[in-house]
């Protein structure tokens, strides 16, 4: 290892780091460590579209294959046409059998429903299902009717998804849907009672996006934010005009990387997790071309959300809602916590021969290291 | 509702628990029992996510003005404190309301006198299961029979008017119940062989 190329936002404010960052003043670095505290469940932030305006290298970006696709204004595929497409891609490469881990929530229910709405029962001995009871409590109806009839059942909450597990097993999540659909009306920064304002365009109505932040933060972050946001957001060709755009943006560009390296940093207890990474195992349902280009193009109400709490993720809730007919999960279901998320181990940094350094056991190493990772003006 | 077989009218003076429909953004019903309002939440958890609110400590809580009549009429000002994500919200299991505002329904969109119906219904049968099958579903019984034993003494929780299977039944038809009237036949004929008090035995007329 030679190099870092990932470090998480918790770390960056112990006292250690601090004094790595203060020989870098000129960096971005009151607003990066912000960031955290916007999104405290985030990991980190990459930008991988236009200018990189924070303080650290995005060589992830591309070590994980996740650069944005080009944007195509003539996309017309619709998220169930995405979906199914998505379902037929990975089945005709299966060389293992699957792992689906199934929360209960909407986005992996959405992997399931799409499994049931495309394959042959005949299919469903090579799928196994791995949830907990906090699953079954969140979608009931769902395991009763779907799940349990039709697949072998694994225990989630004893599960490390280790070398061992993943030589067996294409293991298959729901991770990145929250990137597709945006962020910023399930963040703590926007309370449910001030959505209104995110239909406004953000160009010509800053105020009431920075009298929020500053209400919840102070105005000097408010205003950081909202500028780098900007430079971020002009540095590309994409349409962004609303509020409910620009988060959308915010998350789709600069999280989509951290995310889509999670589950492969948080869910595998070994230390290095090379063979996790160069074999794309596990995969990530909604990590595909076509679903970021459907989400490039339908930054819509009555598609992606509407008003009401209960019609977020409304495109998911439709494809599930088609083939259940459970209106109440349709109507009244919402966007959850994923317990297992909850149980995060404390790593700070990852090197490129994809290694995990803990700030408790591999302090001097990380303090060696983490000028490699700083964004001199590349 | 007033004409709902299952409704029973009530003033709340003191103890005013709300289970709260963030969708709608109302409340679904009152109960004083903090203990019924809880389990009321968990069997209604297949269908809505709620959240409880402890309602008559806020500034303007009248008995008066809010009851199971109108109680999809009133919402809480410090929605912000409701985690919203959380399914089980343990260990923060009630928000006190700050005040309650009058948000009028509208009924375009959502069917509220179903909705209310169903949840009504299901807190008659958990309250039929708390008085005539208790025994083996009560907190304290939980507890204090774990290590006392009595059934071997002959004091089988068993032995009490519901029994545990048949209170397992009515739970599950209940959690898993989507057409009230359909429900209602399912546990009706769970019960048909029951002897029932008088009060139950003039609106379940079976026995």
């Amino acid at each position: 290892m030679d190099k870092i190329i990932y470090v998480r936002f918790t770390g960056l404010e112990h006292d250690r780091i601090k004094e790595v960052i203060a020989h870098y003043p000129d960096l971005n670095w009151e607003l990066y460590i912000g960031l955290s505290k916007i999104n405290p469940d985030s990991l980190g932030a990459y930008t991988r579209h236009g200018v990189n305006s924070f303080p650290l290298k995005n060589d992830i970006v591309d070590i994980l294959n996740c650069r944005m696709p080009d944007y195509d204004p003539d996309y017309r595929a619709t998220f169930d046409d995405v979906t199914d497409l998505r379902l037929k891609q990975l089945w005709s490469s299966k060389n293992k059998k699957w792992l689906i881990n199934w929360s209960g929530g909407i986005d992996s229910t959405v992997v399931v429903t799409s499994i049931l709405k495309n394959l042959k029962p005949a299919d469903f001995k090579d799928i196994i299902v791995a949830c907990s009871r906090f699953s079954v409590y969140e979608n009931p109806n769902f395991f009763f009717n779907f799940i349990k009839p039709n697949f072998s059942i694994i225990d989630s909450s004893q599960l490390d998804v280790n070398q061992e597990v993943l030589n067996n097993y294409i293991v298959i999540d729901g991770e990145m849907a929250d990137q597709l659909y945006g962020g910023g009306l399930n963040t703590k920064t926007i309370d449910d009672d001030e959505v209104d304002f995110l239909s406004k365009d953000w160009r010509r109505d800053p105020d009431k996006l920075l009298s929020i932040m500053e209400s919840k933060f102070d105005k000097k972050f408010a205003e950081l934010y909202y500028e780098n946001m900007k430079t971020r957001i002009e540095s590309c060709s994409i349409p962004i005009e609303t509020y409910y755009d620009f988060f959308w943006w915010d998350t789709f560009d600069s999280k989509w990387a951290p995310i889509k390296f999670r589950p492969l940093l948080i869910y595998n207890s070994s230390k290095n997790i090379a063979d996790a990474v160069v074999n794309n195992n596990p995969v990530h349902w909604y990590d595909s071309q076509e679903y970021q280009l459907w989400a490039m193009n339908n930054n819509t109400p009555g598609i992606k959300y509407n008003i009401d709490l209960g019609e977020r993720k409304l495109a998911s809730k439709k494809y599930i809602y088609n083939f259940t007919n459970d209106s109440y999960y349709y109507k009244f279901k919402l966007k959850m916590d994923s317990l297992s998320r909850q149980s995060a181990k404390t790593f700070f940094a990852v090197t490129n021969d994809y290694t995990k350094l803990y700030l408790d056991t591999d302090l001097d190493q990380i303090l060696e290291l983490l000028p490699t990772h700083i964004n001199q003006g590349n | 509702m007033i004409d709902f077989k299952y409704f029973d009218y009530k003033k709340f003076e003191n103890n005013a628990y709300a289970l709260y429909e963030p969708v709608i953004d109302c409340f679904l019903i009152l109960h004083d029992s903090l203990e019924y309002i809880t389990k009321l939440k968990y069997i209604l958890s297949s269908r809505y996510v709620l959240h409880i609110v402890q309602i008559n400590l806020a500034d303007n809580f009248l008995s008066s003005n809010i009851d199971n009549l109108c109680c999809e009429n009133w919402s809480l000002s410090n929605r912000s404190d409701i985690d919203f994500k959380s399914l089980t919200n343990e260990g923060n299991n009630t928000v006190i309301a700050k005040s309650l505002c009058y948000t009028p329904f509208d009924d375009s969109k959502y069917n509220i006198v179903k909705e209310k119906e169903w949840t009504v219904f299901c807190l008659y049968w958990l309250l039929f299961l708390g008085i005539n099958g208790a025994h083996g579903y009560s907190q304290i019984d939980l507890f204090l029979n774990d290590f006392l034993n009595l059934n071997e003494l002959g004091l089988d929780s068993n032995s009490s008017l519901v029994n545990d299977q048949l209170r397992k039944d009515i739970l599950r038809a209940l959690y898993f119940g989507r057409n009230l009237n359909d429900t209602e036949k399912e546990i009706e004929e769970l019960i048909k062989d029951l002897k029932l008090p008088f009060y139950y035995e003039q609106r379940h007329q079976h026995g």
